[in-house]
C-alpha cells in the first residue's frame, strides 16, 4: 500500500501535470495536494539559484524558473543532499533552446558548479614555499606535487571570470567585453572566499599536468609546447596562493 | 535487532534556542547572543569543509547543538540510505550534538527526493515500517533519534487511527525520542478538525527532548494553514505552546524560521518570548509547590 502511494505522489509531484494522486479522502484535498507541488518547484529553483545565483541574474528570474522546471523534470534529484542538484545543469543550459542566443550561459554555469565545488571542499593546511627549498635535485625529479581539493580548472571561449565577477554582490557591474575572448582558469577557495585566477596556457597546462602525474613529467609536458615556460614561477605562484597541500616521493606515500 | 548501545542522555537547557542560518553567520561570530542552544539542518553540513564548517566550528565551541536532518526520509519504502546515515554519523562524531533528530515523514520515493516532508498514511504496517528503520538509525548512529511530528495537509483514505495514536505507538515501538512541533500540531487542528490539546495530551511527556516553534502561512485556494517557517510565530500557536509547557513541563524550545529569513534580532525576540513563557510556568511550579 505505501509504496504504491509513494510512487504515485513522487511521480505526481515531479510531472508537470495534474496527474492526481491515489487513496486521498478530504474533499479540499485536490486543492491541497497542489500545494506541495508549489513548494517543491519553489524549494528545488530556489536551491538551484543559491548554486546558481550569477545564471540567475544573467537571465532574470521568471525565465530562470522556467528553466529550472524544466530541468527539474529532465534530473529529478536524486540524492537527499540538495547540494548535489545542480550538477547536470550546464549540460542542460548547453542545449537549452530558449537560452541559446546566450552563448556563454553554459560555461557560465560551469563556472559556478566548480565555484559551488570549491566552496564546499575539504579544508587543509598548506604547505610554506621553503619546504620546496630544502629538497635536493634527486628529491625533485620524483616530487609529487598535491593540490588544494577546493582547486578546479576550466577553459572557455568567453571570458566567463569577468561576467562572474561583474555579477558578485560585492562588485559593481563593469560592463564586460565578450570581444576578449576565451580564457583558461583556476578556481579555488582562499580563506572563506571563492578566488578565480586566469592563468596562461602554459601554467594552465602545468597545474592540470601536476593533478595526475609528478613534477618532472609535468614540466616535460608543458615545455614540449611551452619552450619559455618557468616552472620555478609556476611553483612559486601555486605556493603563494596556498595551493600545495602536500609534496610526497615517486610512488612511496611518506610526505617530505 | 540488536539493543541500541545508546549514550547517556546528553540534554540541552529547558530554554530557547534558534535555528543558525548562513544569513546570520557574521552576525551570530560579532554578537554570541545568550542562547540556550543552536540547531541546524544536518544536511548543509554534508560537504567536507568550507564556511559552513568554519562557522559551525566557532560557534559550537559557545553553544550547545541539535543536529535536525530534514532527508532521511524515514517512512519511505526505498531502502534507508546508509551512505547518507554515515555522513550523518560522520557529522555527529565531529560535532558531539546533545540531539540529533529527523521527521516522521517521507522524503523519497523510487530513489527520487523531493526535499519537501510529506505525510504518512496512519496504520498499523506502517507504523511497524518507520518504528523498523528508526531503530535501524539509532542502531547505526549508535544514539537515540528524535522524530518530529510532521505537518500533513490532506487525509489518506487508508489511514485508521488518529494522527496522535499513530505519532505514540511509532516513537514507543521504536523506542525513540520525540521533537514535539507544537506549530505543525496547532496546523494540523485546524486543517483537519480535530483539537491540539487532545493530540498534546497523547503524547509521551517523557519522551520529548525538545519543541519546535514556527509561524505558518494561509493558503485561501486550498483553505489550508501552510507550515511555511516564514512568519513570526502566530498568537494561538504560543497559546498552545503555554498549554503544552504547563502539562510536560518546561523544554528546550527551538524558535524555526527558513524561508524570508528576518534579521537576527527578529528570532532572538521569538526566542525571548519562548523563554518568557517557559519562565512563567517554573514561577507558576514554584508557587503551586
Amino acid at each position: 500500500m505505501l509504496a504504491a502511494l509513494q510512487h504515485s505522489w513522487v511521480a505526481s509531484l515531479y510531472r508537470n501535470g495534474n496527474l492526481p494522486v491515489d487513496g486521498l479522502r478530504g474533499s479540499k484535498d485536490e486543492a491541497r495536494f497542489a500545494i506541495y507541488r508549489a513548494s517543491l518547484a519553489a524549494n528545488l529553483t530556489q536551491a538551484l539559484a543559491g548554486t546558481y545565483p550569477v545564471i540567475e541574474k544573467l537571465v532574470g528570474e521568471p525565465f530562470f524558473g522556467a528553466a529550472a522546471k524544466v530541468y527539474l523534470r529532465e534530473h529529478p534529484s536524486r540524492h537527499g543532499d540538495i547540494h548535489a542538484l545542480g550538477e547536470q545543469f550546464s549540460a542542460f543550459i548547453e542545449h537549452f533552446e530558449p537560452a541559446c542566443a546566450l552563448p556563454y550561459l553554459a560555461d557560465v554555469a560551469r563556472l559556478e558548479w566548480l565555484a559551488h565545488l570549491a566552496f564546499h571542499a575539504a579544508d587543509c593546511d598548506a604547505l610554506d614555499l621553503d619546504r620546496l627549498a630544502a629538497l635536493s635535485e634527486a628529491q625533485l625529479a620524483e616530487l609529487h606535487v598535491k593540490l588544494h581539493p577546493s582547486l578546479h580548472l576550466m577553459q572557455s571561449s568567453f571570458p566567463v571570470h569577468r561576467i562572474w565577477q561583474a555579477n558578485q554582490e560585492s562588485t559593481m557591474a563593469a560592463p564586460v567585453d565578450l570581444g576578449e575572448g576565451e580564457v583558461s582558469l583556476c578556481i579555488f577557495r582562499d580563506g572563506l572566499e571563492i578566488a578565480l585566477m586566469p592563468l596562461d596556457t602554459a601554467d594552465y597546462t602545468f597545474v592540470a599536468a601536476l593533478q595526475d602525474t609528478d613534477l618532472a613529467a609535468a614540466c616535460e609536458r608543458v615545455l614540449q609546447y611551452h619552450p619559455a615556460f618557468d616552472p620555478g614561477q609556476a611553483l612559486y605562484f601555486l605556493f603563494s596562493q596556498r595551493l600545495v597541500i602536500a609534496l610526497s616521493m615517486g610512488d612511496s606515500p611518506c610526505m617530505l | 535487532m540488536t539493543a541500541v548501545a545508546c549514550k547517556p542522555d546528553a540534554t540541552l537547557p529547558a530554554r530557547s534556542g534558534i535555528g543558525l542560518r548562513p544569513a546570520h553567520y557574521r552576525d551570530m561570530l560579532a554578537r554570541r547572543p545568550p542562547l540556550a542552544f543552536l540547531e541546524v539542518h544536518s544536511e548543509n553540513y554534508f560537504g567536507a569543509g568550507g564556511p559552513p564548517h568554519h562557522y559551525l566550528e566557532n560557534l559550537r565551541a559557545d553553544y550547545p547543538l541539535s543536529l535536525h536532518g530534514v532527508s532521511l526520509s524515514l517512512g519511505s519504502t526505498d531502502p534507508l540510505d546508509h551512505a547518507h546515515l554515515l555522513k550523518l554519523k560522520a557529522l555527529a562524531v565531529r560535532y558531539q550534538p546533545e540531539l540529533v533528530s529527523d521527521h516522521l515523514c517521507w522524503t523519497s520515493a523510487d530513489g527520487l527526493h523531493t526535499h519537501d516532508l510529506l505525510p504518512l498514511p496512519f496504520t498499523e504496517e506502517v507504523i511497524r515500517h518507520v518504528a523498523a528503520r528508526i531503530r535501524q538509525v539509532q542502531d547505526v548512529l549508535e544514539r537515540r533519534l528524535l522524530v518530529e511530528n510532521a505537518t500533513g495537509y490532506v487525509e489518506f483514505a487508508a489511514s485508521n487511527m488518529s494522527e496522535w495514536a499513530f505519532v505514540r505507538a511509532v516513537v514507543e515501538e521504536a523506542d525513540c525520542d520525540l521533537l514535539l512541533d507544537v506549530n505543525n500540531v496547532y496546523v494540523n487542528a485546524i486543517n483537519l478538525s480535530f483539537d491540539p490539546l487532545t493530540y498534546i495530551e497523547a503524547m509521551p511527556a517523557e519522551r520529548i527532548k525538545e519543541i519546535h516553534l514556527a509561524g505558518f502561512d494561509y493558503d485561501e485556494h486550498a483553505d489550508c494553514l501552510v507550515d511555511t517557517h516564514g512568519k513570526p510565530v502566530r498568537t494561538p500557536v504560543w497559546d498552545l505552546y503555554r498549554d503544552t509547557i504547563a502539562r510536560i513541563g518546561p523544554r528546550p524550545t527551538l524558535i524555526e524560521w527558513d524561508t524570508d529569513i528576518p534579521p537576527l534580532d527578529t528570532l532572538l525576540g521569538e526566542a525571548a518570548r519562548a523563554n518568557m513563557i517557559l519562565e512563567a510556568d517554573s514561577h507558576a511550579r514554584r508557587i503551586a509547590a
